[in-house]
């Protein structure tokens, strides 16, 4: 695996290989970023707001996007809802059996940084990315699904500026 | 029955130990020594005309330096009365009996109570803890002033 | 005119004669001939499922009064290349306590019992990979294989809720195989012959004359349990438990998963083509004047059609539990399939 990885780096060097890159890194992402399957991890009521997001009106499919349960077929997770200490152990544990790459989506302000509950909670965990990487924040209470879309859009953003020369480096998410 | 008659029906039974707490509240709210804490239990849910056979709630609470206390809110399914009950507990040892045998819903909220509170139910059939993370030692957290990792108190404004 | 049987005839009629000139046996060329079936056959495989994909979520999407994926191409036709490649790059995970060989070797056997049943599928006229004169009893001994493939899937993963799903899946396609099996044997006996293209040329020239009118109940029985076969709704109690984290895919990604995709999707092109085939004419078109639209363009759109009656299927109706499932198969299609296949047996006694 490790010389996989270094390849993007040696094409680099070739004079004119920059092109090869370049364009392989766009085919790659633009096909992660318009079909990220994502996995339905409602936990409180921004729950209902994430289900109303894949309904009719506001649609989620247009995007590529499908609703898949199990955590190894999917990409991206929203956790949408509030997180308990109990709770947290058992985010880890499905967040460690998505298959990379995987992103992360913390909605709403309870997954964000604890939301109402950051004061005076003894059993609220003060945010998702406590436990595991968060790739986008879309605060709200709950955010609508024209917030959550701008969420999405946003993740579909930050996909398609990862570089196949960062296989190698250290800036890898974990 | 009315909350009068209600009243009357409690304290012909229990008279010095029970001490009737006067609120605006349609409900009748007692509170009854905890030696009688079970009999009472026993009399709300047998007794025909009471009748009380569903308990929908359960609490602790916590006066700090003063006692703790146990809420219990019954109702009745035929009668469509209820009343609130509640059981003065020493402030350093609160202990009390179980009345899981008189109502099964209170086997959890007795739990709950155990783990949050620290109140101690003798007999008790489950004493495992509820709610919190399974290893969770920072002790009671709904005593008034405790404070624990991750725990930040509203800022004074 | 836009035909292919005559061009194929001339191209092997001349090679052969090149072959000849060469000094090399014929067997090589008929060697070769197979192989490019075979490669030609995975190529329609591959194009039906990428059109089957996206087909599915812009029915389901239209059915559901939203729109599918629009994105992706003009209306979202590359979604499923996107989806391929995406799940390409997909890290492959194998579970430590998994059974690593039956792991490996599940999504193979699903792929390559669903390759194995196109070869003997009738495209068109003179287009078929191999007419084997036992042609629908072959299909029907293949698509058996399929519950081998789950029962590997089920168990290799390690897993009580995937091995369950496996089962049930199992038990669901055994069961709904004896109906399917009964009816087309009704076809069978109106054609005389077990060859696909002899059962579609059985079939004369015009749409009354298709055994999807002396054969209604047959249809009926091979369409329901046919859908059953393919696990979709209503019968997807198993594929449903997949949305509620169960199932046999549930410890697959990455590619091993989209092979399980992948044979869904050509396993519900499989049996639409055997109905094509065997009740709606194959290749033929309606009425012998229609025949300047190719013989090829009438067998994938009475295929697609029935494909979207699948589809349409899975959002009308709700899912069955499956003790109903099971009780539907066993007692109330196969005493119809048997009601069926004496009537046509009396049928072909009396009126020959």
């Amino acid at each position: 695996m490790g010389i996989i990885e270094k390849v993007p780096a040696y094409i680099e060097r070739i004079p004119g290989g920059g092109i090869v890159t370049t364009t392989m890194d766009w085919v790659l992402n633009q096909s992660r970023a318009c079909s990220l399957w994502y996995m339905l991890f409602g936990l409180a009521c921004c729950a209902i707001e994430m289900m109303a997001a894949g309904a009719s009106r506001y649609d989620f499919d247009r995007f590529g996007m499908m609703f898949r349960a199990s955590p190894r077929q999917s990409d991206l997770m929203f956790v949408a809802g509030t997180v308990t200490h109990k709770m947290a152990k058992r985010v880890k544990v499905l967040y460690e059996q998505m298959a990379e790459p995987r992103y992360v989506l913390a909605m709403g302000g309870c997954a964000c940084n604890g939301g109402p509950f950051y004061y005076d909670c003894y059993s609220v965990l003060k945010g998702i990315d406590k436990v595991i990487p968060v790739d986008v924040y879309v605060p709200g209470c709950p955010p609508r699904p024209e917030s959550l879309m701008e969420g999405c859009l946003k993740l579909q953003q930050k996909i398609k500026k990862e570089k196949m020369s960062d296989w190698a480096s250290d800036r890898k998410k974990a | 029955m009315t909350k009068q008659e209600i009243t009357e029906k409690f304290k012909t039974r229990f008279g010095p130990d029970l001490e009737v707490l006067e609120t605006g509240q349609p409900e009748t709210y007692l509170y009854i020594s905890e030696s009688r804490y079970h009999e009472l239990c026993e009399f709300a849910k047998n007794d025909p005309d009471l009748d009380f056979d569903y308990l929908f709630n359960f609490g602790g609470a916590h006066y700090p330096e003063e006692r703790f206390e146990i809420v219990l809110c019954l109702s009745s399914h035929e009668k469509r009365h209820n009343a609130i009950i509640k059981v003065k507990l020493d402030k350093d040892n609160p202990e009390t009996v179980t009345i899981s045998d008189v109502w099964e819903a209170a086997n959890w909220f007795e739990r709950e109570a155990m783990e949050l509170f620290g109140i101690k139910f003798k007999n008790h059939p489950d004493p495992r803890p509820l709610l919190l993370v399974e290893d969770w030692d920072h002790g009671y957290p709904m005593r008034k002033g405790w404070t624990g990792p991750d725990f930040i108190p509203m800022p004074e404004e | 005119m836009l035909e292919f049987d005559g061009l194929l005839l001339n191209i092997y009629n001349s090679l052969s004669l090149w072959f000849e000139s060469l000094g090399v046996p014929l067997i090589w060329l008929d060697l070769l001939v197979m192989v490019f079936a075979g490669a030609v056959i995975l190529g329609v495989i591959a194009v039906s499922v990428l059109f089957l994909v996206w087909w599915e979520r812009k029915v389901s999407a239209h059915i559901q009064d939203r729109l599918g994926p629009m994105r992706t191409g003009k209306h979202g036709v590359l979604q499923t290349l996107a989806d391929g490649i995406k799940l390409l790059q997909k890290e492959d995970i194998v579970p430590r306590v998994a059974d690593k060989k039956v792991y490996f070797w599940a999504p193979v056997v699903c792929f390559v019992t669903a390759y194995m049943a196109y070869i003997v599928i009738p495209f068109g006229k003179g287009l078929i990979a191999r007419d084997l004169n036992i042609g629908i009893f072959y299909i029907v001994a293949i698509t058996s294989f399929t519950i081998i493939s789950l029962l590997m899937a089920g168990w290799a993963s390690n897993n009580k809720y995937a091995l369950l799903g496996g089962m049930r899946s199992a038990a669901q396609i055994v069961s709904y195989e004896v109906p399917l099996t009964l009816a087309v044997i009704g076809a069978v006996m109106l054609a005389g012959s077990l060859s696909m293209v002899d059962i579609v040329k059985a079939q004369g020239p015009y749409f009354w004359r298709w055994y999807w009118l002396p054969q209604i109940l047959g249809f009926g029985i091979y369409f329901v349990a046919a859908t059953a076969e393919a696990n979709r709704t209503p019968f997807d109690l198993p594929e449903a438990e997949q949305e509620l984290v169960a199932g046999f895919n549930v410890e697959y990604s990455g590619m091993k998963f989209a092979m399980f995709f992948l044979a869904e999707f050509a396993n519900m092109f499989t049996v639409s083509a055997i109905a094509t085939t065997l009740f709606l004419g194959g290749w033929q078109p309606p009425l012998p004047g229609l025949s300047f639209i190719p013989s090829w363009i009438w067998f994938f759109g009475k295929t697609l059609f029935l494909v979207f009656v699948i589809m349409w299927f899975r959002w009308t109706y709700p899912r069955l539990r499956v003790d109903q499932l099971m009780g539907f198969a066993w007692k109330f299609l196969l005493p119809l399939a048997f009601a069926n296949l004496f009537l046509t047996g009396l049928g072909v006694y009396f009126f020959g």
